[in-house]
């Protein structure tokens, strides 16, 4: 088992299997949870898992060192995350026109309501309409938020994974809750 | 209970929440992945695409030229067409008006 962090990337760079698997075991919580937080279904999460632990090991000869290893693997499950959210936005707008041909198409349309594993029962509904009125934040305050509050990074860590000041991300994630309490409100009016 | 407090108990709904389990066997999935990618890598090695690619452009090049020749044939055959029929309309004017020789007999 591999413990220090230079020892792990090292191992990596040779392609050393060990060290990928102890990478894995210690990331892939963290990344799963940080995809789920973004695609909101569990399977999209778990692909885009495998997609980001690929992405290590065939990119890790590239990796510099200059951040922590933990924040470059954020910064790749974020950006994974949110392209197979641009993806899904597109296959949608086609959705209209597939669906004359084929059934199959009626996850897209309707993408069923989204329950976090790790939220208590009792909140899980609540959860829920929050998770529907997160979907409709920026993206730059969908990340600061998700990252704060569904995968429990302080502050300074949003700031390495977002490479922006603490300054910014006090702001994103202001903006984020005041966006939010205002899409509540139309929420609860209907 | 108020909309007020409605909202801020929504907000606060995933306060405290558990990170979520990832699936115990994700590192035996990546690790198919990998190799079936390397299958495939193996399968479309660069230079069989870059050979289909050239011998694609080069069916395309030859095509092109072939459809060029055959266009610029049958332009060539229809004015030789026309420029017969031209003469032969001049042969039968100069024939029906008498016009045989360059000089005039008045």
């Amino acid at each position: 088992m591999i413990t220090d962090e230079n020892l792990l990337i090292k191992g990596l760079t040779k392609g050393d299997e060990d060290a990928f698997k102890t990478l894995v075991d210690d990331f892939k919580d963290r990344v799963y949870n940080t995809s789920l937080g973004f695609v909101h279904n569990p399977q999209d999460a778990e692909d885009i898992s495998q997609e980001v632990f690929i992405e290590i090991f065939e990119s890790v000869k590239g990796f510099e060192g200059k951040a922590k290893l933990s924040t470059w693997i954020y910064r790749i499950t974020v950006t994974k995350s949110l392209d197979f959210i641009r993806s899904r936005k597109r296959k949608k707008r086609f959705a209209f026109f597939t669906s004359l041909f084929d059934d199959s198409d009626k996850l897209i349309h309707d993408p069923p309501d989204f329950t976090h594993p790790g939220i208590e029962i009792e909140k899980q509904e609540q959860a829920s309409i929050l998770f529907k009125a997160m979907n409709k934040l920026p993206e730059n305050q969908k990340i600061a938020y998700t990252l704060n509050k569904i995968e429990g990074l302080s502050y300074s860590e949003i700031c390495e994974v977002m490479n922006i000041s603490l300054s910014s991300v006090e702001s994103l994630i202001h903006r984020a809750k005041n966006n939010l309490r205002k899409l509540l409100e139309n929420y609860y009016n209907k | 209970m108020t909309k007020n407090n409605k909202i801020e108990e929504t907000i606060q709904s995933i306060e405290g929440l558990k990170r979520a389990d990832a699936n115990p066997f994700l590192y035996a999935k990546i690790m198919q992945r990998l190799k079936e990618q390397t299958t495939v890598k193996k399968v479309h090695s660069p230079s069989k695409v870059f050979i289909l690619r050239f011998a694609l452009i080069l069916i395309f090049a030859i095509l092109v030229n072939v459809y060029t020749f055959i266009s610029y044939s049958d332009n060539n055959f229809v004015s030789d067409k026309s420029v017969q029929t031209t003469n032969q309309n001049l042969q039968s004017f100069t024939k029906e008006y008498s016009i045989t020789g360059s000089t005039y007999n008045y």
